[in-house]
């Protein structure tokens, strides 16, 4: 428990460097995202000089305090949840668009590497299990020229000729824009069919490591006495495989598991581009064209806390597949 | 029963039960691509009901090899290229096993009493063969328990498999039973490896090893890993244990001191043979191959008179490519013209075939055929003496 306290507060520190970096990194940037605003309001015909150091406050950007006010303002508009205002989506709030967003990313990406680490760890044992085989040379050498593959010439071949040219996947958007989203049978088949070509693209990118990182793990257990004992047990294979091998060879996987999860909310920028996905990673991207400092903000502060929650997740885990990291256990008499 | 005297050349052992394990002329190779490895050549022993055998010999010198053989637990690139390991379980085993396992391993040819070739069982067979009737106990014990698995759970998934009668209940007071026998409280079944002492591992393997009650059970440095007081407590217990529940061991070491406490009968290896077979008595008190005397005096005997300690000069020969003759001869004080030419096999070192010799060398020296009459222990002396003064 007091481990657990330590780790807890290790983390909180974790977060604050985070969002303080978060903080200044842009504002040391050049450019003036106001500036940038009262174009495009400009251009909008709406724009009224005097309102300029109203938006000014309300962006948090305004550039009369000293930084370190502006950052204590932004630290305690963050602790009453409150992230701003989107420039580039303006007057949307950073919460709005964040929360109508994630949706699209936490759906296409927790299902595509759930999907990756199960299937990959899975093939990974049975190729360890079958070392030497034709099955595993072949597959291991399949599964290098995956893992060397680049994801974003991956993305656009699958676009280019799943989608574009036969035609059997839709390449662009979330969902038939002529329905309404909600809950309907046919608005969900329309997600669920627009997710299939860049669901498949990142499985097929990240299930190599996966598989490769599983089977070298394995092949070391294997080679481990207590799995020899296992065998001279006369325990099933199954039970040998699983209880003895994979049950200790996955740990390893266990951690970039975690790490793969915490990139899950932040939303995979080269996917949502190449696929023009509405998720979080998209709207990131246009964040950082627009200058829009509290969407950034908002979505790498989101970034931030998932992966040291991941991370503590992960800590969590490993007490409970690792006997050896716990602590202060003692055997009642 | 088999007729193990033409087999073995066996005339007695100082252990008068039934021959549970024959091993005959077993030959393993590990292949590879620079030529095989000829780890273990035409081994021949027979282990009987309730003795401890101990098998001794440098590093490299097969022996673990030949207990993995016998436990068909060899990977690739090890193949059994030759051999029998008949193994012939005792009547009431015979007949417990047909009505426990309902015809399991039932016979075709109906010969209910003939033994098993472990080498030639089939899959089912050797499930049910695997530590029903022969156990390892592994030379370290902390990779030999699974780090993630409580030690309680580690002996109950032998009874699961085996014993699928038992209930829960009853499968966790059997491991509770084994943990008592070898002195772990059980409370400890809870704990996980990591939380026991390397004494406590080593015990906690034993109990694992006495889950099914097996006939024999293969040690292969067991107590290598231990401090000396530590690994006399195991190999008290291991002859507690034996005396109680009748099995019979193979006791795998480098350490020949070990033996001349625990053993009943020992067998020296050297690349890949067994160049000498005695009982302990025998070969503690006359070594004949001139390797075992180097082997047996390379230590200082506590108990016996001031000796002079003793090396064996050079290497151990590459097993790909054993030298012709006695493989021994490189580095053998006393080698002469035979010994190079022509492979000396195990027989009888003395002419006197009363009931208790049945020492048995594989040296030219004990051979009538090309030395007049074996050498005096005084001669070995005075061959290794002379090396030492070199």
């Amino acid at each position: 428990m007091r481990r657990l306290i330590r780790r807890l507060g290790l983390y909180l520190l974790a977060v604050w460097a985070a969002i303080t970096v978060n903080f200044f990194l842009p504002r040391l940037a050049p450019g003036d995202p106001v500036a940038a605003l009262q174009q495009r309001l400009q251009q909008r015909g709406s724009f009224n000089p005097a309102s300029l150091d109203a938006l000014r406050a309300e962006f948090g950007l305004n550039t009369n305090d000293p930084l370190w006010l502006q950052y204590l303002k932004y630290l305690n508009n963050l602790i009453h949840g409150n992230l701003g205002v989107s420039i580039t989506r303006f007057p949307a709030s950073v919460g709005d668009v964040i929360g109508q967003d994630i949706k699209w990313t936490l759906v296409l990406l927790s299902v595509s590497v759930l999907l990756s680490f199960s299937l990959g760890t899975l093939v990974g044992i049975f190729m360890a299990w079958n070392r030497g085989t034709a099955f595993d040379t072949a597959l291991s050498s399949l599964m290098m020229f995956f893992y060397s593959i680049l994801y974003p010439w991956l993305a656009i071949v699958a676009v280019y000729f799943l989608g574009f040219n036969l035609g059997w996947f839709p390449f662009a958007f979330g969902y038939d824009t002529s329905l309404t989203p909600g809950w309907s049978a046919e608005f969900i088949a329309s997600a669920a069919y627009h997710a299939i070509l860049p669901a498949l693209t990142l499985i097929v990118s990240t299930i190599a490591g996966w598989m490769l990182t599983m089977r070298n793990s394995m092949v070391t257990t294997l080679s481990e006495d207590y799995v020899l004992l296992a065998r001279a047990k006369g325990l099933s294979s199954r039970r040998v495989m699983f209880a003895y091998a994979a049950r200790n060879a996955i740990l390893p996987s266990v951690t970039g598991f975690a790490i793969a999860l915490g990139t899950v909310v932040g939303g995979q920028l080269l996917v949502e581009i190449v696929f023009s996905y509405p998720g979080i990673g998209f709207d990131l991207f246009q964040a950082i064209q627009g200058q829009d400092y509290a969407l950034a903000d908002g979505i790498l502060l989101l970034v931030i806390v998932a992966t040291v929650f991941m991370n503590l997740i992960v800590d969590l885990l490993y007490t409970i597949l690792d006997p050896r990291v716990r602590e202060g256990r003692s055997v009642s008499a | 029963m088999m007729d193990s005297r033409e087999t073995t050349g066996i005339t007695g052992t100082a252990i008068t039960g039934d021959i549970l394990l024959n091993v005959r002329h077993l030959s393993v190779d590990y292949q590879a691509d620079a030529g095989d490895v000829h780890a273990v050549t035409d081994v021949s022993f027979a282990l009987r009901r309730g003795e401890i055998l101990g098998l001794a010999g440098e590093s490299g010198s097969g022996k673990s090899t030949l207990a993995y053989a016998l436990a068909r637990l060899l990977r690739p690139p090890a193949v059994v290229t030759a051999g029998q390991v008949l193994y012939s379980p005792g009547v009431e085993r015979q007949a417990a096993r047909t009505s426990v396992h309902g015809g399991r391993r039932g016979r075709a040819d109906g010969l209910d009493n003939a033994p098993l070739d472990i080498l030639r069982l089939t899959p089912a067979q050797l499930r049910a063969f695997r530590w029903n009737d022969l156990a390892i106990v592994f030379q370290s014990a902390m990779n030999a328990l699974n780090p993630v698995m409580t030690i309680g759970a580690q002996i109950v998934d032998v009874l699961a498999a085996h014993r699928p009668e038992l209930s829960r209940g009853q499968r966790y007071d059997r491991a509770a039973e084994l943990v008592r026998l070898v002195g772990i409280a059980p409370d400890r079944l809870i704990s996980y490896p990591h939380e026991l002492s390397g004494g406590m591992r080593q015990r906690a393997t034993i109990a694992i090893a006495l889950a099914l009650s097996p006939d024999i059970i293969i040690m292969d440095e067991p107590t290598t890993a231990l401090d000396v007081v530590v690994q006399h407590e195991i190999l008290t217990e291991i002859l507690r244990l034996r005396a109680e529940l009748r099995f019979a061991v193979i006791f795998i070491t480098h350490d020949l001191s070990l033996l001349l406490e625990l053993a009943d009968t020992i067998a020296i290896m050297y690349a890949g043979r067994i160049v000498e077979y005695g009982a302990r008595r025998e070969l503690a008190g006359q070594p004949r191959h001139p390797y075992s005397y180097g082997l047996l005096h390379s230590f200082p005997n506590l108990r016996g008179p001031r000796r002079t300690v003793l090396g064996i000069p050079g290497a151990p020969p590459d097993l790909r490519d054993v030298p012709p003759g006695c493989s021994f001869h490189p580095r053998c004080p006393f080698a002469f013209a035979p010994c190079s030419t022509t492979l000396p096999l195990l027989r009888p070192a003395t002419t006197q075939t009363s009931a208790e010799e049945h020492q048995q060398v594989a040296c030219h020296l004990y051979d009538p055929a090309f030395a007049p009459a074996p050498p005096a222990e005084e001669l070995l002396a005075a061959g290794y003496a002379a090396l030492v003064r070199e």
